[in-house]
């Protein structure tokens, strides 16, 4: 029986980052001043193969719409479950979203990958207008969207 | 509490017939006495952690509304024989039917994020658009 527990465990921990130590990290996501409706962003993690691992925030309550964030809608299959919980209103042009979640340790450094999709109504759609490796070293540096993020800022 | 289930029981005694005689081409065409009772809806509405406010026939579909275990407004379309979800909204988000704007940044209800692997259990996330 033990050789089985050690080896569940063993596999749990490879998969489940989230059984490690957590700390709370504050995202400030900053949008340009584009004009527009309010946009949705969808914030997401993939791990280093590329695979899409989980959503940290759904900014927009509309499901009906989250197509447009097309890389999310990809990989997840526009699956609304995934943001159950992690989900806010649109963030309207030129405003900052600032979230603090309390995230697993065993995000930082381990090849994960935060990624943002854009959308706003009328716009264009704007998949991975960010993407940012998880590390230690790069908290509290500002990375530049492509389209209507102007910044995005990760602190622990 | 009492509304949704005397809407219910309301609808629960109109014939379905009623429902399905629409002319639109997406109505459902099968049989009558192959549709699920709708106490396997109330059922299938509870074990998702839905609370019903309301059940209708449209186009032949079962459609649900209430609200989520996180206090989301949602309406599901149902196939009126397998029960199987067709399409799910969230409707808790701007007033108007567009994006919308910035003016409710938390979730909606009591905010539990899902288990991912990337969460703390039972860590709400704090959120504020500035």
């Amino acid at each position: 029986m033990k050789p089985l527990l050690s080896a569940l465990s063993l596999t749990t921990a490879l998969t489940a980052p989230g059984l490690a130590l957590a700390e709370p990290v504050t995202f400030t996501t900053t949008l340009n001043s584009y004009g527009g409706q309010g946009a949705y962003l969808a914030l997401y993690v993939t791990d280093d193969s590329g695979t899409y691992v989980g959503s940290l925030w759904m900014a927009g309550g509309k499901s009906k719409y989250y197509k447009h964030l097309s890389e999310w809608y990809r990989l997840t299959g526009g699956n609304s479950a995934e943001v159950n919980g992690i989900t806010g209103a649109s963030v309207g042009s030129g405003r900052t979203l600032e979230i603090t979640l309390d995230l697993s340790d065993a995000l930082f450094d381990a090849g994960y990958t935060l990624h943002v999709d854009a959308s706003v109504e009328d716009f264009r759609d704007s998949p991975n207008d960010v993407t940012v490796p998880l590390t230690r070293e790069g908290a509290g540096q500002p990375v530049s969207g492509r389209m209507y993020v102007s910044s995005l800022t990760y602190n622990m | 509490m009492l509304k949704p289930i005397l809407a219910i029981a309301a609808l629960a005694t109109l014939p379905v017939g009623l429902a399905l005689a629409d002319d639109d081409d997406r109505a459902f065409r099968g049989s009558l006495k192959d549709i699920a009772p709708r106490s396997e809806v109330m059922s299938l509405a509870a074990a998702n952690g839905w609370s019903v406010e309301e059940i209708e026939m449209d186009d032949g579909y079962y459609e649900v509304e209430g609200r989520t275990k996180e206090g989301r407004e949602i309406e599901v379309k149902l196939h009126p024989v397998t029960l199987q979800i067709m399409a799910q909204e969230y409707e808790d988000d701007d007033d108007d039917d567009g994006y919308g704007m910035a003016n409710n940044p938390a979730p909606a209800g009591s905010a539990e994020p899902p288990k991912n692997g990337l969460f703390a259990p039972n860590a709400a996330p704090r959120v504020q658009v500035k």
